[in-house]
C-alpha cells in the first residue's frame, strides 16, 4: 500500500510540472525503436506540432485490436480520428492476442520490421512481450499530452508486472459480483465472503464461480479472496513487484494461504465452477444461478445487447475487489511512429475514454474526467455503484504470485476429490 | 522397362518431399525443442527438464489419463453406433434415401460449432432442460460435469457418420454372394454378420477407428468449452504452456507425449484384431 | 437323398413377370438342368428354392417336407454359386467345414469329413490354402465340396462352369457327372449352355420368358422337339415349311419330302444339319454359299430360294464342296414334325 502512495505522489507531482519536460526511455539510455524522430528533444508542447505533418507523410497506420467484441467501437474511434487528423488512415485488424505477441516476438528474432504500429494487446502477455523486447520503451504514462491525470499504478503495471509505463491504461475493468435480482432483491444480495458462503450454503448449486485458471473473472476472484483473508503480514508483499518467481512460489506454498484454500474447501461442494467467464454468464441467462462471479464490462455490454437479463446487477464485495486493464502499446519494430504517437494520444483523450464508458462499460485510467456528468441513467445502472467503485475498486496483485496460488488451488482444491 | 534408382527417387520426390517437408521436419523441431534444442524460446541444450516437469507434475499427469479418456470411450461410443448402422445401410428401407443424406450431417459441422450445439442443447436450464421441466423431467449433468458425458457426446457425435461411412464402404465391397452363400450353409443372420462379414470389413473399421481415435486426442475447443474444470485434457495445459508462459518446452514436450500415447494405442489395437482375425476363423491379409 | 416337389411357383418383380406358374417333379437322385436364355426365370426359380428369393405363390417341398417358408439357413440345401462365393478369409479346410460347424458337428467328425470331401474332389493335400491362391478350376471344387460336405437332400448348382475356359469346363463337367452318380444327390443345375444341359442331365427343363416350354431327356428333345423354341435352342436346326399336298409333304421348292398321311396344310419341320445330305448336281435347287472346317465336322451353308440352310458332315471321308456348288438336298426318312406350328 506504501509503494501505491508513493507512486501516487509521484504522479501528481509529474502532473503538475506537466506541461514541457522532455521524454526519457524507459529502463534505458536510449530508445529502441529506430525512428527519425529526435524523441529525446519531443515534449507534450511540441507532440502535435512535430507529429502530425511526420503522420500524414506515412499516411498510414497498423492498428490491432486483440478483443472479440470491439470492433464497431473502434470503427467509430477511427472513424473519428481520420476526421480529426485528415491524411492519417488506420489500418484495422482484429487478432488473436496471443498470437500476434508470437507474431511480434518472431518478427523480432527474424530482424524484420513489426507489422503493427499500435497494438491494444492482453494485459497477461506484457510480461512476455517486454521480455522479448518487442515493446517500445516509451514513457506513455506522461509523455501523452491528452492523459496528464494518469493513475500511475493502472500506467505502469500490467497484471502484477511493472512495466514502468511502456503500455498506456486504454481500457481498465472491474471483477465483481452479479446477482439475478428477479431472485436476490437489490440490498439482500451477499455483499462480502461470509455472506456469499453462507448463501451458496442455502442456495447449492445457484453461484458460480468462473475457474480461476481460467477466466479473468475468476483469478480476480481468487485474488479478491486472498487481499480479504490472507492475515496483514502475508499481504505485505503482494504489491511487491521485486518478487522472484520462486518467493512468489513459497509464498503460495506457505501457510498465508491457507484460509483462502479453507473458504474454498468449503465453497466447492455448494457452487459450480464455470469455464470461463461468458460459461458464467451465459448461466444466468439460463436462469440456473443467482450469483456469479463477472466481468463489470462484460455484464454492462452483455445487457446492452440483449445477451443476459437486464434484472441483473453488479456490485462490488465489501472486502475490495480487484480490477486491471488491457492496455496499448506501440511494437519496438513500429514503422508508423508519428500517426502510432496520434492514435494513442487520441485513444487516451477525454472524448474516447468517455465515449467507451458509454459504450463498453469499460472503465478509465484517468483521474480527472467528470463520469457522472457525462453518462446517462442507463449507462449508469448497468456498472457498479460509482460510490463503490471509487472506494472498493483494489489493483490486481502481482501475477507470479497469482499464478502460483491458482495451481495450488488446482492440487488442493480442485484435484482432491 | 527398368527405371534407374535416380529416377525413382526423383519420382517420389513431390510426395515424399511434401510429407518430409511440411511433417517430418516439424515433427523433428517440435522433438528437438522439448529436448532443450529446439528455436523457439530459450535453448538450454540438452535437457529432459521438461519431460520432467511433465511427468512428475500429477496435474498434468490427470491431463494425459483425461486426453486418453476422451479419445477412448468417444471413438469407442462412435463404433457402437457406426457398426449397426452401416449394416443396416447396407439393407433397403423405407426413407432410405432421405436418411442417408440427413445422417451425414454433422461432418459438415466444425467441432467447436457441435460443441455449442451441444451447450446450448443440454446445459443447464438450457433447451432441453426448458423443454422437460414443464413435463417434470429433468436431465442428468452434461456439461462440465464428472464424466465428461457433454464432451463424449459431441465428439462421437462427430465421428459416427464419418466412421459409418468408412465401414458402410468395407460392408459394400463384400460379395453379396458369401452371405448368401453362408445362410445355405446354416449361418443365422447374426453369425453371418460375425462369421463373414465382420471379419471381411475389418481393415475398414481398423481404418475407421484410427482416424477416430487420433483426431480425438488433440481435442481442444470441445473440451474447452463442455468439459469439467478439472481435470483439462493435455491439449489445453499445451496451449497455457505455449501461449501463457511462453514455454515452448514444456508444450512440444507435452506434444510428444501425446502422440506418442496415439501411437502406442494403436499398436495396441493393431495386436488385438489381428488376434480378433485368428479367432474369426480366418487368416488375414 | 430325395425327391423335391416343386408346385405352382411364381414371382414377379413389379410388373415384370419373372416366373410364371412353375411346377416340377424330381425324383431322387435325378439330376435336372434348367436350360434357358438369360432372363428365362431359371435363376429365379433356383433361388427360390434356396430360399434367397421369397415366391409370390407356390410350394416347395423336399423328401416330403414343406420348405418354401423355412429361413434359408434352415432348408439344409446344398448350393453352388456361379461365383463359388468361397470365404477368401477362411482356408479351404475351413470352408469346406463351414456348413458342418454350423450344424455342430464335432470337431473331430468334421476334419475327417472334410478330408473326405477333399479327396472326391481331388484337392486332398489343398486344405491349408487360402481360395485366392487357387485356379478357377479349383475353386469350383472347392464351392462343390463345401455344398456336399453337409450331405444335403438337394444340390443346386448355379450355372457353376460358366466362368471357366472351354478345356477345363469339360473336364470338370465330367467330373461333376461322376460325382453325382457316386453320391446319388438330387440335383437341379441351372445353366444357359445346352451342350453342358445334355451332357450331364438325366432330364432337361427348357425354360423361356418365365415359364417352362419343353421338359425331356437330352435325347428326346434334341431329336423330336415339340417346339421350335427348342429346336432351335438345342443345338442348330434347319426349320423347313411344307405343304401337304395328297398325304405328302412338299417344299417350297417341290422337292417331296415324305408322307404325312394324317396332316393337312402347312407343317413346320425341324431337320439337324447333320441329317441333311448335300450332292453336288448341276441342275441342283441349292447353292453352297459358305464352306467352314471345323476340324471334327465341316459345315456348308445353302441357300435354297429365300431358306437359309445348315449341313454338317463329319468324319474324314466329309466332302468339301467349294462355295457356288449347285446341290441336290437329302432328308433322312423319319422327320420330324415340330407340334406346334409357330412363326419364326
Amino acid at each position: 500500500m506504501t509503494l501505491r502512495a508513493l507512486l501516487l505522489a509521484a504522479s501528481l507531482i509529474c502532473a503538475a510540472n506537466a506541461p514541457a519536460f522532455a521524454f526519457d526511455p524507459v529502463g534505458a539510455p536510449d530508445f529502441n525503436i529506430k525512428t527519425s524522430i529526435d524523441l529525446k528533444a519531443l515534449t507534450t508542447a511540441t507532440f502535435y506540432d512535430v507529429l502530425t505533418p511526420l503522420a500524414v507523410k506515412d499516411g498510414t497506420v497498423v492498428f490491432y485490436d486483440f478483443g472479440e467484441s470491439e470492433k464497431d467501437l473502434f470503427a467509430e474511434i477511427i472513424h473519428r480520428f481520420e476526421a480529426k487528423y485528415p491524411g492519417v488512415t488506420i489500418d484495422y485488424h482484429q487478432v488473436d492476442g496471443d498470437q500476434a505477441v508470437q507474431q511480434l516476438i518472431a518478427a523480432k528474432q527474424a530482424g524484420q520490421p513489426s507489422p503493427v504500429d499500435l497494438f491494444w494487446m492482453p494485459n497477461g502477455s506484457v510480461r512476455v512481450a517486454n521480455e522479448a523486447g518487442v515493446i517500445a520503451n516509451l514513457p506513455l504514462n506522461t509523455m501523452l499530452p491528452s492523459a496528464p491525470d494518469l493513475n500511475q499504478n493502472a500506467a505502469t503495471v500490467s497484471r502484477g508486472y511493472v512495466h514502468n509505463g511502456v503500455v498506456a491504461p486504454f481500457h481498465r475493468n472491474q471483477t465483481a459480483i452479479a446477482f439475478d435480482t428477479r431472485v436476490v432483491p437489490e440490498g439482500t444480495e451477499p455483499k462480502s465472503f461470509p455472506e456469499l458462503l453462507a448463501y451458496a450454503k442455502a442456495n447449492p448449486m445457484k453461484v458460480a464461480i468462473t475457474d480461476p485458471t481460467k477466466g479473468g473473472s475468476g483469478s480476480g476472484f481468487l485474488e479478491t479472496a486472498i487481499l480479504a483473508m490472507a492475515t496483514k503480514d502475508c499481504q505485505a508483499r503482494l504489491y511487491d513487484y521485486t518478487l522472484t518467481e520462486d518467493e512468489a512460489k513459497a509464498w503460495a506454498a506457505s501457510p498465508c494461504l491457507d484460509p483462502v484454500l479453507a473458504y474454498f474447501k468449503e465453497l466447492k461442494p455448494v457452487v459450480e465452477f464455470t469455464n470461463g467467464n461468458s460459461d458464467t454468464l451465459n448461466l444466468f441467462t439460463n436462469g440456473e444461478i443467482n450469483v456469479g462471479t463477472v466481468w463489470e464490462d462484460m455484464v454492462f455490454d452483455f445487457i446492452g445487447r440483449g445477451l443476459i437479463p437486464t434484472t441483473i446487477k453488479a456490485r462490488l464485495m465489501t472486502e475490495g475487489e480487484v480490477g486491471d486493464g488491457d492496455g496499448a502499446m506501440i511494437p519496438s519494430g513500429a514503422v508508423h511512429l508519428a500517426g502510432a504517437l496520434l492514435f494513442m494520444d487520441y485513444l487516451m483523450s477525454d472524448e474516447i475514454q468517455l465515449y467507451k464508458l458509454s459504450v463498453n462499460g469499460s472503465r478509465s485510467a484517468r483521474t480527472k474526467l467528470d463520469i457522472a456528468k457525462a453518462l446517462g441513467p442507463d449507462v449508469v445502472s448497468r456498472l457498479v455503484p460509482q460510490g463503490q467503485y471509487d472506494t472498493l475498486a483494489r489493483p490486481r496483485i502481482v501475477g507470479t504470485v497469482t499464478n502460483a496460488a491458482a495451481a495450488r488451488f488446482v492440487t488442493e482444491i480442485l484435484q482432491a476429490k | 522397362m527398368t527405371i534407374s534408382r535416380a529416377t525413382l527417387l526423383l519420382l517420389l520426390l513431390p510426395g515424399v518431399g511434401y510429407l518430409v517437408l511440411f511433417f517430418g521436419l516439424p515433427l523433428a523441431l517440435a522433438l528437438l525443442t522439448s529436448l532443450g534444442m529446439g528455436t523457439i524460446g530459450t535453448n538450454q541444450g540438452f535437457t529432459l527438464s521438461h519431460y520432467a516437469e511433465l511427468f512428475s507434475n500429477s496435474v498434468y499427469r490427470d491431463g494425459i489419463s483425461y486426453s486418453l479418456y476422451i479419445s477412448v470411450v468417444p471413438t469407442l461410443v462412435s463404433l457402437a453406433v457406426a457398426l449397426p448402422l452401416a449394416v443396416t445401410l447396407q439393407a433397403a428401407f423405407p426413407g432410405k434415401k432421405l436418411f442417408l443424406t440427413l445422417y451425414k450431417a454433422p461432418l459438415v459441422v466444425p467441432g467447436i460449432v457441435a460443441a455449442f450445439i451441444v451447450m446450448i442443447l443440454f446445459d443447464r436450464g438450457g433447451e432441453m432442460s426448458r423443454i422437460l421441466k414443464p413435463l417434470g423431467l429433468s436431465l442428468p449433468k452434461l456439461v462440465r460435469d464428472d464424466w465428461s458425458l457433454g464432451v463424449i457426446i459431441a465428439l462421437a457425435w462427430k465421428s459416427i457418420p464419418f466412421m459409418t461411412l468408412i465401414i458402410g464402404g468395407a460392408l459394400a465391397s463384400i460379395p453379396t454372394d458369401l452371405a448368401l452363400a453362408a445362410r445355405t450353409l446354416g449361418a443365422s443372420r447374426l453369425t453371418v454378420f460375425w462369421q463373414i462379414e465382420l471379419p471381411l470389413a475389418l481393415p475398414g473399421i481398423t481404418a475407421a477407428v484410427l482416424l477416430v481415435f487420433v483426431g480425438s486426442t488433440g481435442a481442444f475447443a470441445v473440451p474447452s468449452l463442455l468439459g469439467p474444470i478439472y481435470p483439462k485434457p493435455l491439449s489445453i495445459w499445451m496451449y497455457e504452456a505455449a501461449y501463457q508462459k511462453n514455454d515452448w518446452g514444456l508444450a512440444t514436450a507435452m506434444g510428444i507425449v501425446l502422440s506418442a500415447i496415439a501411437c502406442a494405442v494403436l499398436l495396441v489395437y493393431y495386436r488385438l484384431t489381428s488376434g480378433l482375425h485368428h479367432a474369426t476363423g480366418g487368416e488375414v491379409r | 437323398m430325395a425327391d423335391a416337389v416343386i408346385t405352382g411357383l411364381r414371382k414377379t418383380f413389379g410388373p415384370t413377370v419373372a416366373v410364371a406358374d412353375f411346377s416340377l417333379h424330381v425324383a431322387e437322385g435325378e439330376f435336372v438342368a434348367l436350360l434357358g436364355p438369360s432372363g428365362c426365370g431359371k435363376t429365379t426359380v433356383m433361388r427360390m428354392i434356396a430360399g434367397i428369393t421369397q415366391p409370390d405363390r407356390g410350394e416347395i417341398s423336399v423328401a416330403g417336407q414343406r420348405i418354401e417358408t423355412l429361413m434359408p439357413e434352415r432348408r439344409n440345401i446344398g448350393l453352388v454359386f456361379q461365383s463359388y462365393a468361397l470365404f477368401p478369409h477362411m482356408t479351404v479346410a475351413r470352408n469346406v467345414a463351414f456348413g458342418l460347424r454350423m450344424r455342430g458337428v464335432p470337431a473331430g467328425q468334421i476334419a475327417a469329413k472334410v478330408a473326405e470331401v477333399l479327396a472326391m474332389v481331388d484337392l486332398a493335400d489343398h486344405g491349408e490354402r487360402l481360395p485366392r491362391e487357387l485356379s478357377g478350376g479349383q475353386q469350383q471344387r472347392v464351392a462343390l465340396a463345401r455344398a456336399i460336405a453337409i450331405e444335403p437332400p438337394l444340390l443346386l448348382l448355379d450355372e457353376p462352369l460358366s466362368n471357366l475356359d472351354a478345356k477345363l469346363r469339360e473336364q470338370l463337367r465330367d467330373d461333376l457327372k461322376a460325382l453325382q452318380r457316386r453320391l446319388g444327390i438330387t440335383t437341379i443345375h441351372v445353366t444357359h449352355d445346352q451342350s453342358e444341359a445334355m451332357a450331364l442331365a438325366d432330364r432337361v427343363v427348357v425354360m423361356n420368358a418365365g415359364a417352362i416350354v419343353e421338359i425331356g431327356t437330352p435325347r428326346r428333345l434334341y431329336q423330336t422337339p415339340q417346339t421350335r423354341f427348342t429346336a432351335e435352342f438345342l443345338g442348330h436346326t434347319n426349320i423347313i415349311p411344307a405343304q401337304v399336298q395328297a398325304g405328302l409333304m412338299i417344299a417350297p421348292w417341290g422337292q417331296v419330302l415324305g408322307a404325312a398321311p394324317s396332316a393337312t396344310g402347312l407343317l413346320h419341320l425341324s431337320v439337324r444339319p447333320e441329317d441333311l445330305g448335300l450332292s453336288p448336281s448341276e441342275d441342283g435347287v441349292g447353292l453352297v454359299t459358305e464352306v467352314t472346317f471345323l476340324g471334327a465336322e465341316v459345315e456348308h451353308r445353302v441357300t435354297v430360294g429365300n431358306l437359309r440352310l445348315r449341313a454338317r458332315s463329319s468324319g474324314q471321308g466329309a466332302a468339301v464342296l467349294p462355295a457356288g456348288t449347285k446341290v441336290t438336298l437329302s432328308f433322312p426318312a423319319d422327320l420330324h414334325l415340330l407340334a406346334k406350328s409357330t412363326a419364326p
